[in-house]
């Protein structure tokens, strides 16, 4: 117990020193590559250069970056993230809103992804080399090779315009209509989840080959115990343990897929607020969007320790 | 395919000229008559359809907020005639200003001092009574620099601005401007006092009021019960925002969408095509004007020569037809007015495309086959790295070379803006509207991020401002023309207006104003 408290804490320090430091290089970093939000203005025809010294002077973009971080980072710890330099609506509304649809959609893809990957993944493995596994092999290369954008655009084309079994785009809120709300998520968490599901696939069926050849399989086989109980209670508990790391590890693969799957689908997620902040500069929705996506990478990773270091007794053995 | 100018009560070529010589010019300087009437009756006729339902209207660009004297992005204009109104306003019937909040004007011999008599028994969307106060705190707020409005250069000409009376407002300038009420129309009168809700639960006067708002995702409107002219059109009317711009036409082809903004030039022919979707440009006196800027105190450029051989070297012709499915008018005078505007001077020297001359002014200027030009592009504009390769490939074959950058858009407008930035050896693609033609010549005093600075085409602009005469102003606008064609501060490639795609068979009303603005209070669905 006294380990587990000290593994917790060393891991939950480092998260906040990475945190830290992670927000210097975005804040930092938005304000070294060209072009800023007073510039943006100026794209309008008939805005001066006295305007634009007006509107830095507005936003505090005439202060050095230091005092610029120091003020906004103050704000954070306050539970103040600014607000939007173009809305003028706080970043906490404008993330608020939007994040319930990330989580809906990233949930349902990683749901999806390993319905489709575990069957897969078990199928293949239990007769390599078929045919089954070499089809399920290709499927999930071609599954990792196709862009997103483009197998949306596919899904689109067939299940929306040709056949109109969902809609196009948009996004109806589960409590408003559950029914609605599944039809609206259907399209994107599909073409999200065949990327992630392949990766899963891929993974997870190496990792349950490496496994089934293990001698504690062997073992197993030679009590007299049933393939499928092998299978199910020896081999996949195992094979999944590192899959369960790996989810972790292609947490900034499923945000990054997101954002591409949130402006394809017209999905009024983060990724697609970070999007429009990018062009725009809007700093402050920019850096609330940035340390949002570090919390839920860090967080990401904490949480599959945890059950790693909760269902490996090996893990726990090692560390009393 | 719907023409957006011609009403039912088909206004002939020349009763158009007439009326747009008017307007291009200004106001007459007596009183305006009271025609509200007359007018709102053209134009219930022309938006034939009928009332009541529900339209979607998509564009690839968003809605961030809702202050109207906060545009940062053109596209948020189309708020104006929804949620608000000017002093003035344009109707679909032509290119006549009419009278909106205000019912009549006037204005002293000097064109200093101008009266605007308001409309009695306009109330905002919360019931309150619209008055001169509202009126003078809405224009101070305009021209305050604080506010940031991105016309406010135009409008800064106002000094001071008196309550005469509950319903009477009067407007002291600091010099004579005779299209003051064609600015006025731009400038839209809020509810002060709730300003600080500006982006939850706008109080204007328009025919609309927001049901709900989410920024850059969607607004809501309903009708405005209280809206001083016809009820509005529609029961529901939703303006989306559709991120991808092959997405958007997608779903309008799906009938997701009613109207789409801005669709892609590159389907614009093949929507147009269909039956059921038309796709509406400004194709009379299309006031947007797409140029190539040169920075004019860097070298090379700030030899005259040098500029002229760039005018003289983009295929207007070919640019229109490649990437504007042929809907824009070639600049063949190298000046930001069309040249089938009443007020553009059909003598200008032709800047038609030809290479020998843009060879020869080049050699003359001191380029050649050892120096490297650099178009600066952005990929945010999808025709601007086209065009910058078919004037590379022209350039080419008289030995100049054309390097062409394609840049993020923060990275893209770093480079050149505001104006008085340094960018030597550069051309750069760029557009401006929002005014009518001839004055969205005034973009180049001063303001151009190319760095124009002319006293002689500044002070004919101003002649033309202080003349009581249209035909007065007229003429000087064409002088004006004269020099920016022998001056050539930028390449002018044509004029054009954004394509508005709709679904013909349940939707109309969608029309461009002559400041190139699309306007959405017209839209109904069809009977």
């Amino acid at each position: 117990m006294r380990a587990t408290l000290r593994y917790v804490a060393r891991r939950v320090g480092t998260s906040a020193a990475m945190l830290l430091l992670t927000s210097i290089m975005i804040f930092v970093t938005l304000r070294v590559i060209p072009g800023d939000p007073a510039e943006i203005r100026a794209t309008q025809a008939g805005v001066t250069a006295e305007q634009l010294v007006e509107f830095r002077k507005d936003l505090g973009l005439d202060e050095p970056i230091p005092v610029q971080y120091l003020i906004w980072i103050g704000g954070v710890f306050r539970g103040d993230f600014g607000s939007s330099y173009f809305s003028g609506f706080s970043t906490t509304e404008l993330i608020e809103r939007r994040l319930g649809p990330t989580i809906e959609l990233t949930l349902a893809a990683v749901l999806l992804g390993l319905l489709g990957a575990v069957p897969a993944a078990v199928a293949s493995v239990v007769r390599p080399r078929s045919f089954i596994d070499r089809a399920l092999s290709v499927l999930a290369a071609a599954g990792v090779a196709v862009p997103s954008f483009w197998l949306g655009i596919l899904l689109i084309a067939l299940f929306s315009v040709r056949l109109g079994w969902f809609p196009t785009r948009g996004y109806v809120s589960f409590f408003q209509d559950p029914l609605e709300n599944l039809r609206h998520v259907a399209l994107p968490s599909v073409t999200l989840a065949v990327l992630l599901g392949s990766m899963f696939f891929r993974f997870l069926r190496a990792s349950l080959l490496e496994t089934i050849h293990a001698e504690f399989i062997r073992t197993a086989q030679g009590k007299g115990l049933q393939w499928r109980q092998v299978v199910f209670r020896h081999a996949l508990p195992n094979g999944f343990l590192p899959t369960l790391t790996f989810v972790g590890l292609i947490a900034g693969t499923i945000l990054g897929g997101v954002v591409v799957v949130e402006f394809l689908f017209g999905w009024p997620g983060l990724g697609a607020l970070a999007v429009d902040s990018v062009s725009k500069r809007d700093y402050p929705v920019l850096q609330a969007v940035g340390l949002i996506a570090a919390i839920a990478f860090l967080l990401t990773t904490f949480v599959v320790d945890l059950a790693t270091f909760a269902l490996d007794p090996r893990l726990r053995g090692r560390r009393s | 395919m719907v023409e957006s100018q011609r009403g039912p009560d088909g206004i002939s070529r020349r009763e158009l000229l007439r009326r747009s010589a008017l307007i291009g010019a200004g106001v007459p300087l007596a009183s305006v008559v009271a025609a509200a009437e007359r007018g709102d009756a053209a134009t219930r006729r022309a938006a034939q359809g009928r009332r009541g339902g529900a339209l979607t209207v998509a564009s690839a660009q968003g809605i961030p907020q809702l202050d109207p004297m906060k545009v940062v992005f053109i596209y948020e204009t189309v708020m104006w005639g929804l949620l608000w109104n000017g002093l003035t306003r344009f109707t679909q019937q032509g290119a006549r200003l009419r009278p909106a909040l205000a019912q009549s004007w006037t204005a002293s011999r000097d064109l200093k001092t101008w009266t605007f008599r308001l409309r009695e028994g306009v109330r905002f969307s919360n019931g309150k009574p619209l008055t001169a106060r509202d009126v003078k705190r809405s224009i101070e707020r305009i021209v305050d620099p604080k506010t940031g409005f991105f016309l406010r250069s135009l409008v800064a000409v106002i000094r001071t601005v008196r309550v005469v009376d509950r319903h009477t407002v009067q407007l002291r300038l600091s010099s004579p401007s005779a299209s003051l009420p064609v600015l006025l129309s731009k400038v839209q009168i809020m509810d002060l006092d709730a300003l600080d809700q500006v982006n939850r639960r706008p109080i204007g006067t328009g025919p609309y009021v927001v049901r709900e708002f989410v920024p850059d995702d969607h607004i809501v409107l309903v009708p405005n019960e209280r809206y001083w002219g016809p009820k509005a059109p529609l029961d529901r009317l939703e303006i989306v925002r559709a991120k991808d711009p092959a997405a958007a036409v997608t779903s309008l082809q799906a009938g997701d969408f009613d109207v789409v903004y801005e669709v892609p030039w590159q389907d614009v022919q093949r929507l147009d095509r269909r039956a059921d979707i038309a796709v509406i440009t400004r194709r009379r006196q299309p006031p947007t004007a797409l140029h190539i800027m040169m920075d004019v105190t860097s070298p090379p450029f700030d030899d005259p020569r040098a500029r002229q051989a760039v005018a003289y070297a983009v295929n207007r012709k070919a640019i229109t037809d490649a990437l504007y499915a042929g809907r824009g008018l070639p600049a063949h005078g190298n000046v930001p007015v069309p040249s089938d505007s009443p007020s553009y001077e059909r003598r200008l020297p032709s800047y038609r495309f030809d290479l020998t001359k843009a060879k020869r002014l080049f050699d003359q200027a001191g380029i050649g086959e050892r120096d490297t030009l650099t178009y600066w592009s952005t990929n945010a504009i999808a025709e601007f790295t086209p065009m910058g390769e078919i004037l590379q490939s022209d350039l080419a074959k008289i030995g100049i070379r054309l390097q062409v950058r394609n840049q993020e858009v923060g990275a893209w407008v770093a480079r050149f803006a505001p104006a008085g930035k340094k960018w030597p050896g550069l051309l750069i693609p760029n557009f401006y509207t929002g005014l009518n033609p001839p004055l969205l010549l005034r973009f180049w005093t001063g303001f151009c991020e190319c760095n124009y600075d002319s006293t002689s085409f500044e002070g004919l602009l101003n002649r033309a401002e202080a003349s009581r005469s249209a035909r007065g102003r007229d003429q000087l606008y064409k002088q004006a023309q004269r020099v920016f064609n022998r001056q050539a501060p930028v390449a002018v490639v044509q004029l054009f207006s954004v394509p508005v795609a709709i679904r013909s068979r349940k939707a109309r009303g969608v029309w461009h104003d002559p400041g190139g603005n699309v306007q959405f209070h017209d839209l109904r669905l069809v009977s």
